[in-house]
Parts: C-alpha cells; structure tokens; sequence
C-alpha cells in the first residue's frame, strides 16, 4: 500500500518536472549579440556540425571573471576501449570526469568573442548542467625524448585569434572548461546558494523542487512551525567497509513540525551529490527517487539549468500536468 | 545536473510525508539498516533530541537561515565543514543548545560553531 502511494508520488514528480522542463522550453532563446552578427562560418569550427541554440545568453568573460571550473577527456574518433566505450559504440553517458569524443568537441566549438563556447545538444557527455562552457585549455600528456610524461599545453584562452587545435593522437588529452560567473554560488543566477528544498507535504500530492535563495519566498507563504529536532547519524551500509568507511559517519537533523502531517530532512553534502549519483537519496522509499529516465535528467530540466523550478503551478488535485495531457494529445494524433 | 564536487557543498532538504513522528523515523532507518544490497544505513545513532526553542521556526524562516548559511561558506572539507558540522550548527540553532557538537571525535577537533551565519545575509547578497 505504502510503496503503492510512494510509487504514485514518484510518477507525479517525474510528470511535474517534465511540465518545468516544458515550461522552460517555452521560454524564448536569447542569443548573444556577437553570436548574431557573426558569419556562420565563423560561429562554428565544422559547418556541417550541428548548430545547436544557445540555451543562455553567454557575454564575453575575463580571464578573471568567476565560474567554476570543469576537466573533460578527449576520446579520439576510433577510441573503442571498453573503459569509455559501450557495446554499441557510444560513449559511457554522464562519466565523473566527462568524456567526449575528439570530433564531436571541436565541431561543437562556437567563437562569441574571443571565447571559444561548447554548445552541446544534450550537455557535455551527457550532463545537463555542463553547457555553454567556455573552454580555457587543451591540454595533453606526452612522452619526451627521454621517455619520461610531461604536460604540454596545446592551446590556451589568452592565444586570441588563434582556433583551438586538435592535439591530434595522444594518449591523454584533457580539455579545461569553465562554467558562467553564477556557477560560483549557485545553480541559475537569479537564485543565489547550492540548496534545495524537496517539498512533498503528501504522499498522493507531486513533490516541487526549490532552489537558491528565491526558495525563500515561496516557503515564506507556508504554514508550520518546527516543534521537535532530532540530531541522527549513521555509516553508510556496505558489504566491505574500509577502515576509513568505519570512522565516516553522515549526520543530519529531522524536524517535526506543529501539524504533523510530515517530517523534514536536513542535511549538508557534496554539491550535485544526488543528481550525480542516479538521483539516489537514501531518505526516500523509492531509490532512486529520481531515475535517469525521469525528465528530471533530461537536457532541458529546470532544476540545475537557466530556469529555476519556481513558480511552477502544482496541478491540482484530480488534474494531471499540462505537459502530460499535451503529450497525450500527440500520442492520439495520426 | 553536473558531477558532484567533493570541495563545495550543498544543503539538502526533504520533505518525508510517510514518515510523521520519530516513531515512524524509526521504523524506517531500521528497515534500511544492514550490510545487505538493499540496505542503506550501518550503527545509526539517535544523538540528541529537544523541542526547537526558537522563535522565528516556520518553514519560510528556515529556509532563510539555510540560504544564508550556504551563501556564507560553499567549501566542503572532511575535517572542518561536513554534515557533521552543519548538523551541529542547525541542531544548537533550533534547540538553543550550546553543548551540541559533531558526533565524531576527528570533526570535534576543528568545530567553531557557524550558528551565526544562519543570521545574516552573505557579505555578497
């Protein structure tokens, strides 16, 4: 019965974020200026490549301008090592350290500027939230005469005017990107602060998902006051535990509140630590709770891109998501 | 959606609409505690429990603390701004306990309470 109702929970998330990532679809694209008035010849290293929208506006950035930083591995064309590489001959999808084939980078490169942009249809392998980077350098490791490894840069951001280059065929070829100016302190640039609050008040009601400070607001108009807190710890259930894995111990603080209708779980973690794993939360029935397959991962959920996941109307009770009677009206048609 | 990065942090917030009281936390933690596949916690511990003491506790209040909090200090670091931390810190917010502390010995080592930037709006903001 219980799993039955979680169950039905989970489907009404997966159908409330398919209508955010509809909605944020909606939003019209803005293209950066420079972008526009650039030929076409010269917004994209590959003319035959794909000429994919910019999702977000992206302005010219100093070499001291903020933005996290991300590392890529570049994959050669041929590359078929199982240790990237699946059966059918694609790329392992959302990798720790990205990966990408050689030429699916370099034809995705777009100059706005002096910046070299990666526009990517689905993210950067696979990763919603890696677009619209602006690659720094190309680094790669390369043997000397002696025999011995060292790190020669290939191409680097200050060599204005100049493409970046294919390294050509080298063991290991590392690409460094970095992330816009907002990515320093949160997730979108109007809603400031890597945290998230998953509102789920009812087992049978679609949970929302708030981001940043803007969260804020919203939580402001609810009801409840917090009556009971508990602090609890625990390690983490593994087969074989390491030494270290016996001293490790995650904590968090649950909070009972005046109508008792839930409880609430907080806790501090690594950033991305539930996207990036599988959407895996160890607090919730069904694990995991997000599934790749939700629109959650999909390339235009609102969760960690341009659109944050306020405001979004919760349908209401009876009502499923416009998103899903549109979906409904294309399957029908012919 | 990104890869996680164990250098920053992130605060995470749930609602548990089956869980209602500390009775059902319970029965729930113990349901998932083992070695087995389908197990999730090992050697829970109930640390401290209190009645929240403070004023200003609704939801859109608390969400306000988290917000500064987070905006104060990103960094994640083992030894001295963990889930242990941060649990202290939220623990000794809402129940006013000043002798509150990470469960574990190594993180007591660097812990200077933070409780005082749930507060204040970050220098930034």
């Amino acid at each position: 019965m219980l799993a039955e109702a979680y169950q039905k929970g989970v489907n009404n998330l997966s159908a409330t974020l398919k209508h955010m990532a509809t909605g944020a679809a909606a939003v019209p694209v803005q293209h950066s200026e420079a972008a526009l008035n650039k030929p076409v010849e010269e917004q994209s290293m590959n003319e035959l490549g794909p000429k994919v929208p910019l999702k977000e506006p992206v302005k010219e950035r100093t070499k001291d301008e903020p933005g996290l930083f991300w590392h890529a591995q570049l994959i050669p064309a041929d590359c078929s090592d199982p240790k990237f590489v699946m059966a059918d001959g694609t790329l392992k999808k959302r990798r720790p350290k990205p990966i990408i084939r050689t030429n699916e980078f370099f034809d995705n490169l777009t100059r706005v500027g002096n910046k070299w942009i990666l526009r990517t249809l689905r993210g950067l392998n696979d990763w919603p939230g890696l677009d619209g980077l602006v690659v720094q350098s190309i680094t790669g490791l390369v043997k000397n005469k002696l025999g011995r490894f060292k790190i020669k840069r290939f191409w680097d951001a200050s060599m204005i005017g100049h493409k970046p280059c294919n390294p050509g065929d080298h063991g290991s070829v590392r690409v460094t990107l970095q992330a816009a100016p907002h990515s320093v302190s949160g997730w979108t640039a109007d809603s400031p602060g890597y945290f998230w609050w998953l509102e789920h008040t009812r087992i049978d009601e679609a949970p929302m998902l708030f981001h940043g400070q803007k969260a804020t607001d919203h939580f402001m108009q609810c009801g409840g006051r917090a009556t009971r807190v508990h602090h609890f710890g625990h390690r983490y259930a593994k087969p074989r535990e390491s030494t270290k894995d016996k001293v490790v111990y995650h904590c968090c603080v649950l909070v009972e509140w005046d109508h008792g209708e839930y409880t609430t779980m907080f806790e501090l973690a690594w950033v991305n630590g539930v996207t990036g794993n599988a959407g895996k939360s160890n607090w919730q029935e069904v694990s995991p709770f997000f599934t790749p397959r939700s629109s959650f991962f999909a390339p235009r959920s609102s969760f960690l891109r341009s659109r944050p996941p306020l405001l979004t109307p919760r349908p209401a009770a009876g009502q499923r998501p416009a998103s899903e009677q549109a979906a409904d009206g294309a399957a029908a048609a012919p | 959606m990104a890869p996680w990065d164990s250098s920053i942090a992130e605060l995470r917030v749930q609602d548990l609409p089956a869980i209602k009281s500390m009775d059902d936390f319970k029965g729930f933690v113990r349901k998932y505690t083992g070695t087995t596949k389908d197990k999730r916690f090992l050697d829970p511990h109930y640390i401290s429990s209190s009645d929240v003491r403070l004023t200003q506790c609704g939801k859109g209040d608390l969400a306000r603390y988290l917000a500064n909090y987070i905006l104060h200090n990103k960094s994640y670091s083992e030894e001295a701004r963990n889930c242990q931390t941060f649990a202290a810190d939220f623990y000794r917010l809402l129940s006013g306990s000043q002798r509150e502390f990470p469960f574990h010995p190594i993180c007591q080592i660097l812990y200077a309470s933070q409780t005082h930037n749930f507060f204040y709006d970050s220098p930034g903001a």
